[in-house]
């Protein structure tokens, strides 16, 4: 697949969103590349820095290149005493899958002074009809009451740096809501549950007295409150150790030793059983890819509910975790 | 019922939807020193553990008669995966092999002890998938083989025994009943595996997707709006080095009997009430058994053959047929075959299906293109619709799999000139998700239990009942053999098969 190069690109400031919107139209015309693209949905970034409007675009740009998303990112802006007002940036890119030509565009806004409290009535023109609007806080956590929240299908956040989770748990409850910190925990919790799937190693999943839980931050809490929510630990029988690599070791009484851990130095994950002192069980997998892309790409194929992450969020916190 | 279902659900599985994962179990793979084990069958069991849909106790014993250690093999496995890494590596070190005459008793005991000591070690559970990757000579001795040694059967009351087979399944109609027989002898029919691996393409499986997950498809997909139907399977490669085993096969066999009447089956069926084994098995097998069976007499009105002769291919001089390594010089092979097909169904009942396939056509792409019919009325004056076509549906099966819909639309400007546009649908452009090789996703469901994209016996030899009177008729000396030179789109004679009705190919 070819990197993909804007092929025409238009910029305003305190623009009326129609006159984006026909912009966009004569764009694409004007760059006479392919004549339809399949979509299947409109992903909007609600960053705040200029930082995170950086990041986001990045992340939008290799994943619009194979993903038929209409992009969009706004940045609210409400602080800074600024009439109320949008500016836009809209950039046609060109790239090729398996030869066949096709461009996406991405459309960037500033939304400044109050008119960020309303970004509802910002994002709607540009939603593709009938389509799913994914919503995504690539920093932050969006509060309840977000009026953009009540045009997404789907909300993308990500609880790696997140402190206080209790809001999201209340929205989990009302819409589907897809972490993306879980998203790259998936491939752990496969190798983890995976120990258990001879039936000769099954019934220790009942029997699990204790669980260390070593890695970084927010994941190491989530991983902690799935272990805890699925196998019925209380906390007082989980260790959180602070580390840069991630590894979980479960055991049955004195018995048995369940361990899933990155090995020092390789791209490799162990995965092993010892039973009453001797080694049953040894793998070694591949390091699962934990990329931004990645795991956005992940998410925007799993965009339902999921229950077994709401509880092992409300576990997490229930157990001070994210404290 | 599998050993997972009557052990203690596993809580830490719940929301991973592990359903598509492979449960405990040994694949035993017969002709491992082959060309298809190195080539699909162990790339796709890489691939599989690399996405972590193999259990941890899953393991592969290969039997072959070259001799080979153990290491031997595992290096052999190794040098076949060459991105499989460490993790591939580990894997392999569990691998067994068994050296042996196919349908010898004695290698048979030797497997069981090894099958044994495999599921002490790695906790394979009793499951085996035996998967027939060799010369097809064999698969009768090795089934009766299993089934002396008693491996035909699981030794554990919840545990599987399934046998996968490749193709070709037989060479004709009485060979494959023969073969069928032979199997049935040791094993039920819901054991055995029957592999086509267009059905194990992506696109393949879209069919039904396009068909029965649409409302708008299914009214216009019959008799009423359907003029005729073309089914394009197209190689640009010539034999290569298989002239030796393509002598003994043909274009007839070795596409038409199984990927067409697959292809045929997937795109004409009735709805499956459910999109399951049965549901989806017996559906094909229905309109397989309306197509009508051609008499001997009619073939060579219906059905032309031919062979390739030396030209260009892709901007390369290259040999015809004859002059091809281990083919014989005066070689009536047929490298093409195109021929008219009618279904008796209420569905399809007076449209004609064309089917043309061959090697050395301009390009590789299979196809199946829904010629829709004319409007009734044109109400455009002539120069202004010369360049309208009726309407066409394309399902693209490869390369660049996708659907594209030929329409009139009019050309900007002031008069009311109207021309065909084509809105071209790429599925790989379309979902982000990487889709599965064929192998790979066969093998899973095989070990799964999943016959829905396997071939039921029923079918096989309802294809072999479409195709066997033109191998009868073809079997005399003097049915006429056309020549097409490589690189173009096959004889005339194939022409004149649509021109007779005032049709014509596509251009793919
Ligand atoms: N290769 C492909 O891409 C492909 C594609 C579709 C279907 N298939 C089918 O898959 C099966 C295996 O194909 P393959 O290409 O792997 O075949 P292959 O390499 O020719 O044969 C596989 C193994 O069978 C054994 N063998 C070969 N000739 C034999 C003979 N005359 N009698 C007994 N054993 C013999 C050889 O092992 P030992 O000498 O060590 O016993 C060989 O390594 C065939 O049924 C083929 O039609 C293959």
């Amino acid at each position: 697949m070819a990197d993909a190069v804007a092929l025409n690109r238009w910029n305003g400031t305190d623009v009326r969103l129609g006159a984006v919107v026909d912009t966009m139209a004569q764009l694409r015309r004007s760059v006479a590349r392919t004549a339809s693209r399949t979509w299947v949905m409109t992903l909007v970034a609600i960053a705040v820095s200029d930082d995170e409007v950086y990041q986001a675009t990045q992340v939008l740009r290799a994943l619009g290149a194979h993903h038929p998303a209409r992009l969009l990112v706004v940045q609210a802006q409400p602080e800074g005493g600024a009439a109320p007002g949008v500016d836009a940036s809209v950039t046609i890119y060109g790239t090729e899958i398996d030869g066949h030509p096709l461009t996406f565009d991405e459309v960037s806004l500033l939304v400044k002074g109050d008119a960020a409290q309303h970004l509802d009535s910002i994002i709607e023109p540009f939603t593709l009809s009938d389509l799913p609007v994914v919503v995504w806080y690539p920093a932050t956590l969006p509060s309840v009451s977000e009026p953009v929240l009540t045009k997404a299908s789907s909300v993308l956040v990500d609880t790696k740096q997140a402190q206080d989770v209790a809001g999201l748990i209340a929205l989990a409850g009302r819409r589907a809501v897809v972490d993306l910190s879980w998203m790259r925990l998936r491939p752990w919790r496969e190798m983890v549950a995976a120990l258990f799937d001879p039936p000769e190693f099954r019934p220790y999943a009942r029997q699990i007295t204790s669980a260390d839980v070593t890695g970084k931050g927010g994941p190491r809490r989530l991983l902690a409150g799935w272990l805890g929510s699925r196998l019925g630990l209380p906390k007082e029988h989980m260790e959180l150790h602070d580390a840069r690599h991630a590894r979980v070791v479960l055991r049955a009484g004195s018995d048995a030793t369940f361990e899933v851990a990155r090995e020092e130095g390789e791209r490799l994950v162990r995965a092993s059983a010892v039973i009453d002192g001797s080694i049953r069980h040894h793998e070694l997998l591949p390091l699962p890819d934990d990329s931004l892309v990645w795991s956005l790409s992940e998410a925007l194929t799993h965009l339902g509910r999921d229950r077994v992450w709401q509880q092992a969020l409300a576990a997490g916190v229930a157990a001070d975790a994210w404290l | 019922m599998t050993s997972a279902e009557s052990m203690e659900a596993n809580p830490l599985a719940a929301g991973l939807e592990q359903g598509r994962r492979a449960p405990p179990g040994v694949l035993v793979v017969f002709g491992a020193s082959g060309d298809l084990t190195a080539r699909k069958l162990m790339p796709a069991v890489a691939s599989l553990a690399r996405r972590r849909l193999l259990p941890s106790t899953f393991a592969v014993v290969g039997v072959a008669r070259s001799p080979m250690s153990d290491d031997d093999f595992r290096s052999k496995l190794i040098d076949a995966v060459p991105d499989g890494g460490p993790a591939w590596a580990e894997l392999v070190k569990g691998f067994r092999y068994v050296s042996g005459a196919y349908g010898g008793a004695d290698t048979m005991e030797r497997l069981k002890a090894v099958l044994e000591e495999v599921d002490a070690d790695r906790g394979t559970s009793g499951n085996r998938l035996f998967y027939l990757a060799t010369v097809p000579s064999v698969f009768e001795p090795v089934a009766d083989a299993l089934g002396a040694a008693g491996l035909n059967s699981a030794s554990r009351p919840d545990s599987f025994v399934r046998l996968v087979i490749e193709k070709p399944f037989g060479r004709d109609l009485a060979s494959a009943q023969h073969l069928d027989d032979a199997l049935h002898r040791n094993f039920d029919e819901t054991q055995i595996y029957r592999i086509d691996h267009y059905l194990g393409k992506e696109t393949v499986q879209n069919v039904l997707a396009l068909r029965f997950a649409n409302a708008i498809f299914e009214p216009i997909w019959d008799r009423r709006y359907v003029d005729h139907v073309q089914i394009t399977v197209a190689e640009a490669l010539g034999v290569e080095h298989r002239g030796g085993f393509y002598e003994t096969a043909g274009a007839l066999r070795d596409i038409v009997q199984n990927h067409v009447m697959q292809v045929l089956s997937l795109t004409l069926m009735e709805p499956p009430a459910t999109i399951d084994a049965q549901g989806i098995r017996d559906e094909k097998v229905k309109v397989l058994r309306a197509v009508k069976i051609m008499s001997v007499e009619q073939v060579p009105t219906d059905v032309v053959r031919a062979q390739y002769e030396a030209g260009w291919s892709e901007g390369i001089a290259v040999p015809g047929y004859r002059e091809e390594d281990g083919v014989a010089p005066d070689s009536r092979t047929e490298t093409y075959v195109a021929m008219k097909l009618e279904v008796d169904n209420w569905r399809w009942a007076g449209v004609p299906i064309f089917v043309r396939t061959g090697k050395r056509l301009p390009k590789r792409v299979t196809e199946v293109a829904l010629q829709f019919q004319r409007v009734p009325h044109l109400p455009f004056r002539a120069h202004e619709s010369r360049d309208l076509h009726p309407n066409a549906l394309v399902l693209r099966i490869q390369p660049d799999e996708g659907i594209s819909l030929r329409f009139g639309a009019k050309v900007p400007g002031q008069a009311f000139e109207v021309r065909d546009v084509l809105m071209d649908f790429s599925y790989g452009a379309a979902f982000l998700e990487e889709a599965p090789d064929a192998y790979e996703r066969l093998l899973l469901d095989a070990m799964i239990g999943d016959p829905t994209l396997f071939i039921r016996s029923d079918e096989v030899l309802q294809s072999w009942c479409i195709v066997d009177p033109i191998l009868t008729a073809w079997a005399s000396k003097d049915t006429p053999l056309a020549r097409y030179p490589a690189g173009t789109w096959g004889p005339k004679q194939a022409d004149q098969l649509l021109a007779r009705e005032g049709r014509r190919w596509r251009t793919p």
